[in-house]
């Protein structure tokens, strides 16, 4: 093995000079240092003992808590080889400065296996902890129908959305409070419309992360979380063409040698539509659908990437004669040039979106459009003990927007307009600096990061100081704490109807985190804990929400199902009410991931306690109530594992608190319009039965000369649990029944890569 | 709208099993109408208010004379400059007014007695008579009345809008004439047949549409139906507009019940704020 280790070192040394190393960059030897780092699994954080790490002719082998010193190694960027006694082989670029940590794959995994984070790529965000995901592991995770960014729902600190419907609720923040961005560009949707899919396919996707909070001054605009999502450079070989098939949708994709670089090329499309269109509902129609596409390509020396995505979603919904079609769609097109020489590193990327949202009803029209253009721009300058960086991040929109709708009704006396249409121009301007400094040989990091924005829509200028400490303990032990302070511009959609004196601004949020991450031979894995906590301020709040009765369904504060998609989908859709920026918020709670590989089981128990309250509501009492997501306990525990060289197996449970709901005391009669009003007891103090739910995957793959074909059965809720989801009532309020959550959800799938 | 498209997705996704009793069925006591005389108050007016109250048995007495009276009838009438939506929180204090009965024994209160009460919006400039400076700037002002009845034990509550009009304004409550069955105003109905039912309303009582059109220049009426047994298809009907001087409302259809003897109630809501209810004792063979 060590004589094949060896022969595998060399040729992957030098396949990597071929492609990479040009004479004029070797350094002199004056410029050359050691590096420092460690190789762990993957999957489970431990050690990995015995593997060779090289580069050009230098070579070590890891001791046996995986650390190594990799001395005469060149100033700046090069290749580093690892290889190691059952793992796959890695190729990475890595610079001299900071310690590294490895994490290598286990070998003979389903599927090819590239996802390889490096820690220091983390930090450049500066959070305190970050969950990376495994796109091979979690491709093969039961409940996530083959979706590797459906997979963030089972990560610790993220809430139970119900029914499914997509969005993230990270630490008790908003779904619009979580930023999404795939290669730098900003990603308006996560999910495609009701949650069944995500808007990027799992084969196109290189890495993702999940920094629930605490993420450092280079991303802005948002005071939650952020997903960070990579794409995948095509095949520079030769032209491949997979594809798969569901019960859902059918994509398609290829990739391969052109221009000059690598082309990747992609198409689904949701066939839900015809299959319900093919079953007898009476009246009653039901149409949803959508449709997803990707182009990239990326040049030979991997400087420079163009990338053009979109989404196109829509439903139609009828009963008898009354008729509902909404849609929404979004298109990004952008390029990345990216360059390192010596220790600069230079990064922009210039991006144009267009996105458009229509709800058409017999009485009501409704149709939002957003152009944007923005450029985000990075320089970083590596030093001895970390490295300074600075940023700028522009944007321009132009929202548009024509409502022919009830207006949001205005106290009595007052006239609300009927229709209003227009447009909005606003530009942003965010600048941030940021500075990695290490000490006391690298055991200890500090942070500091400063990031001023501009808010076109309200015009205000604001400062946010966020700053990052770590403290390695010991090689396996790892503190981490952050404080910071997060904007978020209002919603174009909040400015549809204002009231006068009632001023609206950037909502904001200090956000603080600490945290541990320990790595235990015992344990068979690393574990992860991390407390956090953060008040927010500003934000937008119903002024006039009296004319809605709180425990109404629907309303903001009445909880269950139509409040959770409320948030969901005010973003888009706008909230259609008088806001002002009166909210407060308070979110804390602790958060632990177990991760661990026994043998060939291989999983993560993930355990959340969260609490989330607001405040601020004109009609509700001053204190805190909790958030319509709050959800205290949230418990993921998931396993998979291979079964001979064919079959993998894997199941996962989750068990969640149920959502508050505003309870009803009683009701009235309108005599006026003949609906019983409900008159709402203590805002949102009761809640739903828990939530819970077993899911199973099965695969079957065969690999052949001419690719992998694999089949999957991805069964969601199969014990056909009934879990509550949100109340509904009779006419007059007096009794109530459940609205059942998602009932046994089978998904079928096959997929084939070349 | 995100309501409104929500309210389509909710339903959808309820799977509910067990179907509720509809809102047509009186199965208890309930406050079906808050009638007023005239049908809206004038500036310089008074009015009065009745509440019909009904329960398996048929209609409930108002008053202590009456047949199967109510325990006890509370009304109050609110400020007009805001919203009423749960009343024990927006209309107490000095936000409400409670009504007495007058002479005849019915709850009246006058339009000056409630402008000194109410006098103007809050944040609006003084007049010397802030209510008909507000029509005359063409805003609405709408009193809410609650009305508490307190009957078998239960306090039942409901709540109207009055319009507030100058004294040039003229308003009507709706006349239900006749309800008919099959055409023909019967009493007596088969067992578990079906029978269209149609409402009668006077044309005469109708005021002018508040955007008359060609087609419709008189205002829109629409009645919602009760019964105390039998099955009523569609809780409500409009009344279809037309030249003659009694006006049908869309037919509905309502299946009688087991033999017996049921109570069927209409309320007829026009688009000015007028308002009338009509029961009618059935005979089921």
């Amino acid at each position: 093995m060590r004589a094949v280790d060896a022969l595998l070192v060399t040729c992957l040394v030098a396949g990597a000079g071929v492609v990479r190393a040009q004479p004029a960059d070797t350094p002199a030897p004056s410029d050359r240092a050691t590096l420092r780092g460690s190789v762990v699994d993957r999957d489970t954080g431990l050690a990995v003992a015995g593997a060779i790490v090289a580069t050009g002719t230098i070579e070590v082998t890891t001791g046996e808590d995986g650390s190594f010193e990799l001395a005469g190694v060149p100033a700046g960027w090069f290749d580093l080889v690892v290889v190691g006694d059952g793992y796959e082989p890695l190729v990475e670029r890595v610079r001299l400065g900071v310690p590294i940590r490895i994490r290598v794959v286990p070998s003979g995994e389903l599927g090819d296996s590239e996802l390889i984070v490096i820690e220091e790529r983390r930090k450049l965000l500066g959070q305190t902890i970050s969950y990376d995901v495994g796109r091979d592991l979690v491709r093969s995770l039961p409940g996530s129908g083959n979706d590797t960014l459906k997979s963030l729902q089972s990560l610790p600190g993220t809430a139970r959305v119900p029914f499914g419907l997509g969005g993230l609720v990270l630490r008790g923040f908003a779904p619009r409070d979580t930023n999404v961005v795939l290669d730098g560009i900003e990603v308006p949707i996560l999910y495609h419309f009701g949650g069944l899919a995500s808007f990027y396919p799992s084969t196109m996707i290189e890495s993702m992360e999940l920094v629930s909070s605490g993420y450092g001054p280079r991303y802005g605009r948002g005071q939650g979380g952020l997903v960070d999502i990579r794409s995948r450079a095509g095949r520079s070989d030769r032209w491949a063409v997979g594809s798969e098939v569901s019960l859902l949708d059918a994509s398609l994709r290829a990739e391969g040698p052109a221009a000059g670089g690598n082309v990747s090329l992609g198409l689904r499309r949701s066939f839900i539509d015809a299959v319900l269109a093919a079953v007898p509902t009476g009246d009653l129609t039901l149409a949803p659908r959508y449709l997803d596409s990707q182009l990239r390509w990326q040049s030979r020396s991997g400087k420079l990437t163009v990338l053009a995505f979109g989404s196109d979603d829509g439903i139609g919904l009828g009963t008898g004669s009354d008729r509902l079609d909404a849609r929404q769609s979004f298109v990004r097109a952008g390029l990345r040039y990216e360059d390192r020489r010596d220790d600069m590193e230079l990064s922009v990327v210039p991006w144009v979106g267009f996105d458009r949202t229509s709800v058409v009803t017999d009485e009501n029209r409704v149709i939002r459009s957003n152009v944007t253009a923005a450029t985000r721009a990075t320089v970083q300058r590596g030093l001895e003990d970390g490295f300074v960086a600075a940023g700028l991040d522009v944007q321009g929109n132009r929202y548009g927007y024509a409502l022919d709708t009830d207006a949001p009704e205005l106290p009595p006396g007052q006239m609300a307009p009927a229709q209003i249409a227009g447009s909005r121009w606003a530009a942003d301007l965010g600048m941030w600096t940021e500075l990695l400094h290490r000490f006391a040989n690298g055991k200890l990091a500090i942070q500091p990061g400063l990031r001023g924005d501009r808010f076109g829509l309200t015009r205000e200028w604001v400062l946010d100081p966020r700053i990052t400490f770590r403290q390695q303990a010991t090689p396996s032990v790892v503190f981490t704490q952050s404080i910071g302070r997060y904007h978020q511009p209002v919603l174009a959609t909040a400015l549809d109807y204002q009231l006068p004196g009632e001023p609206i601004r950037a909502s904001r949020a200090w956000q603080a985190s600490a945290g541990v991450n320990v790595v235990s031979k015992m344990l068979g894995g690393d574990v992860t804990v991390n407390a956090f906590g953060a008040t927010l301020r500003d934000l937008p709040v119903d002024v006039i929400s009296g004319a809605t009765p709180i425990a109404a369904p629907g309303s903001a504060a009445a909880g269950g199902v139509g409040a959770a998609s409320r948030q969901l989908t005010e973003e888009q859709f706008g909230s259609y009410s008088y806001q002002a920026s009166r909210g407060r918020g308070r979110t804390y709670g602790l958060e632990t991931l177990v991760r661990r590989r026994v043998g060939q089981i291989q999983g993560w128990l993930a355990y959340t306690y969260s609490r989330s309250t607001r405040a601020g509501d004109p009609w509700a009492p001053a204190s805190y109530a909790p958030y319509v997501l709050d959800q205290p306990h949230v418990l993921t525990a998931l396993a998979t594992a291979p079964i001979g060289p064919r079959w993998r197996v894997g199941a996962r449970v989750r068990y969640a608190s149920g959502n508050p709901i505003t309870p009803t005391v009683g009701s009235y009669i309108d005599t006026t319009t003949q609906e019983y009003v409900p008159l709402s007891g203590s805002v949102l103090s009761e809640r739903l039965p828990a939530f819970f739910q077993i899911d199973v995957r099965i695969d079957r793959a065969w690999q052949r000369s001419w690719g992998t074909l694999k089949l999957f059965l991805d069964v969601q809720n199969v014990t056909n649990r009934v879990n509550p989801e949100g109340v509904t009532y009779n006419f007059d309020y007096s009794s109530k029944q459940y609205t059942r959550g998602l009932p046994i959800f089978p998904s079928l799938g096959l997929e084939y890569t070349p | 709208m995100t309501a409104r498209l929500l309210a389509w997705l909710v339903p959808l996704a309820a799977c509910a099993s067990d179907e509720p009793a509809p809102i047509t069925e009186v199965n208890g006591p309930r406050v079906l109408a808050i009638t007023t005389e005239p049908s809206a108050l004038h500036l310089d007016g008074v009015f009065e208010l009745g509440v019909l109250t009904v329960d398996p048995d048929g209609p409930r007495a108002e008053l202590p004379a009456g047949e199967r009276p109510v325990e006890a009838v509370r009304m109050r009438a609110c400020a007009p400059w805001k919203f009423v939506v749960d009343p024990e929180r927006d209309c107490v204090g000095g936000d409400a007014v409670p009504l007495a009965r007058n002479a005849n024994g019915r709850f009246a209160i006058s339009a000056p007695v409630l402008a000194a009460a109410f006098p103007a919006p809050p944040g609006t400039p003084s007049t010397s008579d802030p209510w008909r400076a507000a029509l005359a700037a063409k805003l609405a002002i709408r009193v809410p009345i609650i009305t508490e009845v307190d009957v078998g034990g239960r306090t039942l509550v409901a709540k109207r809008l009055v319009d507030v009009i100058d004294g040039e304004t003229v308003r009507r409550n709706p006349r239900l004439v006749d309800i008919r069955f099959d055409g023909a105003p019967i009493r007596t109905l088969r067992a578990g047949q079906r029978y269209t039912m149609t409402v009668i309303v006077d044309r005469a009582s109708l005021d002018e549409a508040p955007i008359p059109s060609e087609d419709s220049p008189l205002e829109r009426v629409t009645g919602y139906f009760f019964a105390t047994a039998g099955e009523i298809e569609d809780p409500e009907a409009s009344v279809v507009s037309g030249d003659a001087a009694e006006l049908e409302t869309e037919a509905n259809t309502y299946t009688a019940g087991s033999p017996g003897r049921a109570w069927l109630f209409v309320v007829a809501n026009d688009e000015t704020g007028g308002a009338s209810a009509i029961s009618l004792p059935l005979t089921i063979e």
